[in-house]
């Protein structure tokens, strides 16, 4: 007969800092032993009894998320990798006692007592409950897209922010369930911080563009890029980053919008090295660093995921990358060496444009010629624009140096203005 | 003859029926249970809510069947959830034993209803029933 239970040390708190509604029972055998809730604020917990004195009941209280449990009762993960994975990383211990006492004490995922994970595998059981149907309807099990870890945009609103997530798997030991190796994962947090850092001032260290008719510093541009840790989850393993500083620019379109919009069209690109010569507007360090986050993924053989919610739009981004595609990408942005574009604005007219090859020549009214291509932007547009009437184009020109090509000058039609309206 | 359920006083607090006689009948069964190595440990023929009062249930249904003892039709099937259970429940052999024990139900042990597809089923015991000799442990589980 046991009357002690086992000794834990953490932090005493006197009641459960969320309220709890019970969904249904995961395991019921004589009485409940593993049951899920649902907290006011829409997350999921899950009470697993731990231990039993003779007075006293210890179980463990701890968030999850419906992936897992998903997985779980589809028998693809065995109990103890819900048990423990806490999606926070803590336990809310709570021993309630007959006499109505109630001690709860939290604990960091890591200091739960070996004792108190199960030794051996156990999937689920269909036998465990008689509640599976109402925890699957409950928790919309069903309408979860097996293809997508999580929604990204439901984690924004929840959030109350813009997230990024970069999601990682792989097949080697660099990443298990909730675990990532520490130096691939500063790696590929820090490639993608520079991405988003050089892809912040590629946007905004222009004189063109104005924040509120102010130009902003290097360091402000740069401090756009930086988002804080908000979050793990445990589903291979994920990381959430929000944006600390957001600008609105005079569209309404947040810093946070146009940098990341920017990083996922990069990514749109791929490996096709034709699709990537349209477009200018990524400067040599933009396309370095990209190099370098896919040199993180390929060096690494892990699987990437990105995405990026913008929780006031309700729009989402992802995207996707691995050994093969990374090396592929790498190769390509090797293979060319571009020199930053620039960009300038000239007034002519057009004398020549192709809707279905895109392209163009216009003719400036000091007589210079230039031959390029449409924007990607502009290339539905491109029927509206009669030859030999007066526009003012900006147009981006940089220098090509393919391997082994005489160097080349691209011209690229960024946007086009009627000089007569 | 007037029949009395072991925990009476404790059912009839209870808002269902409980036990629910459309399910639960008298039964002659050879069963199977999990028990201490211990075969006289005073907990091996003890409902789950006599041992520990704290434990609960959300309905009223689950609520009755703290008051019942789980057999097993098959060994197989005892040693099968044993382990399913203890891979879920870490201190799970500290509270229901480590060994299987086997024996029979007579009808004037109780009600027992069908075994599910598991072969477990429950059994409410009636006044006066013990088990004590009647159980011979045949093997010990080794996780």
């Amino acid at each position: 007969v046991i009357s002690q239970l086992r000794k834990i040390q953490g932090i005493n708190i006197p009641n459960l800092p969320f309220q709890l509604e019970r969904v249904g029972d995961l395991l019921f055998f004589d009485w409940p032993l593993i049951t899920i809730y649902i907290s006011t604020d829409n997350f999921i917990y899950i009470k697993s009894i731990l231990e039993e004195g003779d007075d006293v009941i210890r179980c463990a209280i701890f968030k999850t998320d419906k992936h897992l449990i998903k997985s779980y009762i589809d028998g693809e993960v065995p109990y103890v990798e819900v048990l423990t994975n806490p999606q926070d990383g803590l336990y809310f211990i709570e021993d309630v006692y007959s006499d109505g006492t109630t001690l709860i004490t939290i604990i960091a995922g890591y200091a739960l007592d070996k004792e108190y994970i199960p030794q051996i595998q156990s999937f689920v059981d269909k036998d465990d409950s008689r509640d599976f149907p109402t925890i699957i309807s409950t928790l919309h099990l069903d309408q979860i897209d097996t293809s997508e870890a999580f929604n990204i945009l439901e984690e924004a609103q929840r959030a109350k922010s813009d997230l990024i997530n970069l999601h990682f798997s792989s097949a080697n030991n660099v990443v298990g369930y909730g675990k990532m190796q520490s130096q691939v994962f500063g790696e590929a947090l820090i490639s993608y911080h520079k991405l988003s850092e050089v892809t912040a001032v590629s946007i905004y260290n222009k004189p063109k563009i104005d924040i509120d008719e102010e130009k902003l510093t290097i360091k402000e541009i740069k401090r756009l890029a930086v988002s804080e840790y908000s979050y793990s989850k445990a589903a291979s393993f994920s990381v959430f980053l929000k944006p600390i500083k957001v600008v609105i620019d005079n569209d309404g379109e947040s810093s946070t919008e146009k940098i990341q919009s920017s990083i996922f069209s990069l990514f749109e690109i791929g490996d096709d090295f034709n699709e990537l010569k349209k477009h200018p507007e990524f400067s040599v360090d933009v396309l370095g660093a990209y190099s370098s986050f896919l040199k993180v993924v390929s060096d690494n053989d892990i699987k990437v995921d990105v995405r990026y919610a913008n929780v006031v739009e309700r729009r989402s981004y992802f995207n996707s990358f691995n050994k093969s595609k990374s090396e592929k990408i790498i190769k390509v942005l090797a293979e060319t060496k571009f020199t930053d574009a620039v960009l300038k604005t000239y007034e002519g007219a057009f004398a020549g444009t192709s809707s279905r090859k895109k392209i163009f020549e216009f003719v400036t009214t000091n007589g210079e010629v230039f031959e390029g291509k449409f924007a990607a932007s502009l290339t539905d547009q491109i029927y509206k624009y009669p030859l030999n009437h007066p526009y003012r184009v900006d147009i981006s020109t940089r220098q090509e140096e393919s391997t082994g090509k005489k160097s080349i000058k691209q011209h690229i039609v960024i946007s086009v203005k009627d000089i007569e309206n | 003859v007037t029949i009395s359920f072991k925990y009476k006083e404790e059912l009839d607090k209870l808002d269902c029926e409980c036990p629910p006689l459309t399910k639960y009948k008298t039964v002659i069964r050879d069963c199977f249970r999990w028990v201490y190595e211990d075969i006289n440990h005073t907990n091996n023929f003890l409902p789950v809510k006599i041992i520990n009062s704290n434990r609960t249930s959300p309905d009223c249904e689950g609520y009755c069947s703290l008051y019942t003892l789980s057999f097993f039709k098959t060994l197989a099937n005892a040693e099968d959830r044993y382990r399913s259970l203890a891979g879920k429940y870490a201190k799970f052999p500290e509270r229901y034993g480590n060994s299987i024990a086997q024996g029979r139900l007579f009808e004037r042990d109780g009600l027992a209803n069908d075994p599910s597809e598991n072969g477990h089923f429950e059994l409410h015991e009636f006044e006066n029933v013990s088990f004590n000799g009647r159980f011979t442990i045949i093997k010990k589980i080794k996780l």
